[in-house]
């Protein structure tokens, strides 16, 4: 625990984010007010169902949302500036140099036109002007070798559908990191492939943060992959952070209602194979008409008038733990359930 | 890649060959002969007539004669045109209406590809509205409307071009626009729609991740892409273009062959009409078949083996 101080100092900081999307049904809030921290070589999960707002933060941090959406409130502090403010011309020199991204489908994600070996060389020529050529192609040919594809020389001239799925997303992967960024925003990597290969990229990736002493921010719904390579988790749905945590204290003391009832419905081998798995009963909330309170409460056992009038704000519950719910704050009045008097089953 | 180009000409002659029997039984299957007129023949010299050129004989055996001769590159004679061959036609017609076509091939590459790119970069601004507003003109205003109306404006008002003939090379300028107008306009729409498509997708997202500029994102990544679809419409609209207009060319005089594809059928001036259909599905099939190639050279996802 010697490089405690050197990892308690956040690389980047979210400060109250929002980021809406115009809509034809009006303004549609995808992520509102997310703070978090994302510290010095530290693996970071990010977890939450889909429209829970994980990868619309992610696409935040490097402004790459689709032309309807805008970053409408908030920071995004990297290096001492605020990438939302930042000017194109600066921003490009963030991305891919200094925060670099892995997508989910590695079977859209890369040019179909364009040679595997030309979309790596790209991200070098960009931001290692003045390197020769072939210099650029050794290295090329290096980060095919670091991220395990076979044979990188017969691969350096072929396109992306001579891959296999996972063939692919090791290129992206070695296209991510052959800038050696300080940041690796992956979202959802591992989604679209086989459960065997997912393994496999996952050990890749945990080896490169290793090597790379990369700062990671892993977007994942999936909390099997969070156990094995997130050191902290944050949990998020409808576009709020619910909890955050350390991976064991997610893990093993949730609380929140919503970690919870994650955790209870992941599939567990020891379990009776006899017993139901069990699951959160309704659905997320409509984001066009997001609840006045907290997001979750129509879903929530524990909910109380309370939960469906005010957003709970994020508790501080000791050392890197926080959590946005109502139970943690003992003097809240804990009366009736708005949802279950009108006899609503979810 | 040689392998294919061996089995797709042979697949070329065998649908010359089939295109060549269906249009030499369906247009003896039409009413009359050539020698039907409205001044009505005498009987006698519409037999010695029909003798002379075979025409009493069973279709089959016509059809063979006539692709003997075709196998020797004669096309035959024109029955309504007193001494002059359908070679004639061609060879005197087709210099014209390739050099019209040609230049409105260009001017169509031109003005359709960067008006459909400008028009889906600056989506939903006004560059956007003026290019569609543009390509819904170009798609909606027949030929013949669009021919007038160029020469209104740019003969009788301003005077500066000329309105008929081919003698000089201004002539080849308003029936070039007026020609291509509505493969312009649709290639412009086709262009941007296809741009748009492209522009959403993740790739363009990975390469915007990484840092390089918006113009190389458009350039290096989105274009080759979105030109795809605009090839595959491009073969069959260059052989319309190169093969010429019967409305356009008549409306310019220009002394084109497109005259001939429609004055023929009505004639039933038989060797014409046969040799016309052969000179375009040639060229159709030559021009499809290069397109197929850039395709191939385009895109390495297809294989032609």
């Amino acid at each position: 625990m010697n490089a405690q101080s050197e990892i308690s100092h956040p690389i980047l900081s979210v400060r109250n984010l929002r980021t809406a999307f115009e809509t034809n049904d009006g303004s549609v809030e995808a992520v509102r007010g997310v703070s978090f921290d994302l510290r010095h070589k530290e693996v970071l999960g990010i977890v939450g169902e889909s429209g829970s707002g994980k990868t619309v933060t992610a696409m935040s941090i490097l402004r790459l949302l689709p032309p309807n959406g805008f970053i409408t409130g908030g920071e995004i502090l990297f290096d001492g500036s605020d990438l939302t403010k930042m000017k194109t011309g600066s921003l490009r020199r963030v991305r891919g140099d200094r925060i670099a991204m892995v997508f989910q489908d590695p079977m859209t994600s890369l040019n179909p036109l364009m040679p595997i070996g030309g979309q790596i060389e790209e991200m070098i020529r960009e931001h290692r002007r003045g390197m020769s050529a072939s210099d650029v192609k050794a290295e090329v040919l290096r980060l095919l070798k670091l991220v395990s594809i076979p044979e990188p020389e017969a691969r350096y001239n072929t396109y992306p559908h001579e891959f296999s799925g996972g063939m692919r997303q090791r290129a992206t992967i070695a296209m991510a990191i052959a800038c050696e960024p300080d940041i690796l925003i992956a979202d959802e990597p591992t989604t679209a492939l086989d459960v065997t290969i997912q393994e496999q990229i996952l050990i890749l990736l945990e080896n490169l943060r290793d090597r790379l002493a990369m700062s990671v921010m892993f977007i994942t719904h999936d909390l099997g992959v969070v156990a094995e390579l997130c050191t902290r988790v944050i949990v998020m749905y409808g576009g709020m952070i619910m909890e955050e945590g350390s991976t064991a204290d997610i893990f093993e003391r949730p609380m929140h209602p919503y970690t919870a009832g994650l955790l209870a419905s992941v599939p567990n081998l020891a379990s009776d194979k006899g017993q139901k798995l069990s699951s959160i009963s309704g659905s997320p909330p409509d984001m066009t008409h997001p609840p006045a309170g907290c997001p979750y409460s129509p879903r929530c056992e524990n909910a109380r008038n309370l939960c469906g009038a005010y957003v709970p704000p994020l508790f501080e519950a000791g050392g890197e733990r926080r959590s946005s719910c109502w139970l943690l704050a003992p003097e809240a009045p804990s009366g009736g359930n708005p949802f279950k008097a009108g006899g609503r089953n979810g | 890649m040689l392998m294919y180009a061996i089995k797709r000409t042979a697949m070329s002659i065998l649908t010359m060959m089939a295109l060549i029997c269906v249009t030499f039984l369906m247009m003896h299957a039409i009413p009359g002969g050539p020698f039907t007129s409205d001044r009505g023949l005498s009987p006698a010299v519409e037999a010695a007539l029909n003798e002379k050129y075979h025409l009493g004989d069973p279709v089959l055996v016509q059809l063979r004669h006539y692709i003997e001769d075709l196998m020797r590159g004669d096309l035959g004679v024109s029955y309504q045109y007193r001494g002059k061959s359908v070679n004639d036609f061609i060879t005197s017609g087709f210099p014209v209406s390739g050099r019209l076509g040609c230049a409105a091939v260009v001017f169509v590459l031109l003005t359709s590809v960067p008006l459909g790119i400008t028009a889906a970069l600056k989506n939903g601004r006004w560059q956007d509205m003026a290019v569609m507003g543009i390509a819904t003109l170009g798609v909606t205003i027949p030929s013949f409307v669009m021919a007038t109306m160029l020469m209104y404006i740019f003969s009788y008002r301003l005077g500066i071009l000329p309105t008929l003939g081919a003698s000089s090379w201004k002539g080849y300028i308003l029936p070039m626009i007026a020609l291509g107008g509505y493969s312009m306009a649709f290639l412009a729409r086709l262009m941007r729609s296809s741009l748009l498509e492209v522009m959403g997708q993740d790739y363009i997202r990975t390469a915007r991740s990484k840092g390089i500029s918006e113009f190389r994102v458009v350039t290096r990544h989105a274009l080759r892409n979105a030109l795809i679809p605009v090839i595959t419409v491009l073969g069959p609209t260059m052989a319309n273009l190169l093969t010429g207009s019967f409305v356009v060319e008549s409306i310019f005089a220009m002394p084109g062959i497109g005259i001939h594809f429609v004055s023929s059928i009505s004639n039933r001036d038989y060797t014409t009409i046969m040799g016309m259909t052969i000179f375009y599905a040639t060229f159709l099939i030559a021009i499809v078949f290069i397109v197929d190639i850039f395709y191939c050279l385009i895109d390495p996802r297809i294989k032609y083996d």
